[in-house]
């Protein structure tokens, strides 16, 4: 799926990892590292809470996707700022279904996914509680 | 007219082929979850479904994006008793037996305005799909 060019993300939008900023859920799964580019899925903009949200009512059954519900529990977020200076890009890939997606990837590929790298990006990430309200 | 709760649905593609049963269990304003009992005819498409279940746990949205799509194009509908309408659904997804899926609004032209170029995509997609397992093993 194409994305667009980096640089259409202002620097102050805010940038959401559902399932937290830890660098395990950083990591690109093997799906991942067939994209082109490489990378992981964000949200961007509103709040933790309302990332979370969206999930949960974009797949709706709890028990299809108990996985993604788990995760929803926890939001990394950060700024698209924060995730410059971390080394990582960010490029805007709606869909019909999260038009605030984007994907988080890294000039060097795969490659750029490193632990090193990926420690460096979980320490711009601040975690947030989202439980079911 | 509304959908019937507790009744056995038939759930169709853009030929008409049965895909299965959906037993309506609740509605929440355009949501509406089920059973889903597959006919022979799902196992062609049954692999899109697993695949977008498999993405969205992995929160692989680029992927469900594409996923999307492709059952977008498949056309899905519910079969309506002789004489009566269904609305139109979107937003499928299945397994485990369950299916939910989203019931398009009266007065709605069938697609919202964001999926407008989607079918024709979807279409192009599905091809590919069809034609990628058409291919021998």
């Amino acid at each position: 799926m194409a994305v667009e060019t980096p640089g259409a993300i202002l620097p102050d939008t805010v940038v959401h990892r559902v399932g937290g900023g830890r660098g395990f859920n950083l990591r690109l799964k093997p799906r991942e590292e067939r994209l082109v580019p490489p990378g992981i899925s964000v949200l961007l903009g509103g709040t933790a809470t309302a990332a979370a949200e969206q999930m949960r009512q974009a797949f709706p059954d709890p028990h299809k996707f108990a996985l993604l519900h788990q995760l929803a529990d926890c939001v990394g977020s950060t700024t698209a700022a924060a995730i410059t200076q971390a080394g990582f890009e960010l490029l805007s890939d709606p869909s019909n279904k999260f038009s605030n997606h984007a994907r988080l990837t890294h000039a060097d590929g795969v490659a750029g996914f490193s632990d090193a790298n990926l420690h460096r990006l979980s320490l711009v990430f601040q975690d947030t509680p989202t439980p079911r309200s | 007219m509304s959908l019937p709760l507790n009744q056995s649905i038939a759930l169709r593609d853009r030929q008409n082929q049965d895909l299965g049963q959906v037993v309506i269990d609740r509605i929440q304003n355009d949501l509406v979850f089920g059973r889903f009992t597959p006919a022979p005819a799902y196992g062609v498409v049954e692999h899109l479904f697993a695949e977008y279940v498999e993405a969205a746990n992995g929160q692989l949205l680029s992927i469900v994006g594409e996923l999307d799509l492709m059952i977008r194009g498949l056309g899905l509908h519910l079969q309506a008793p002789a004489g009566a309408v269904f609305p139109g659904i979107y937003d499928v997804q299945i397994g485990a037996g369950i299916i939910t899926f989203r019931v398009e609004s009266q007065g709605d032209s069938g697609t919202p305005p964001s999926r407008l170029t989607a079918p024709r995509i979807a279409s192009s997609l599905l091809g590919a799909e069809l034609r990628s397992s058409d291919s021998p093993s």
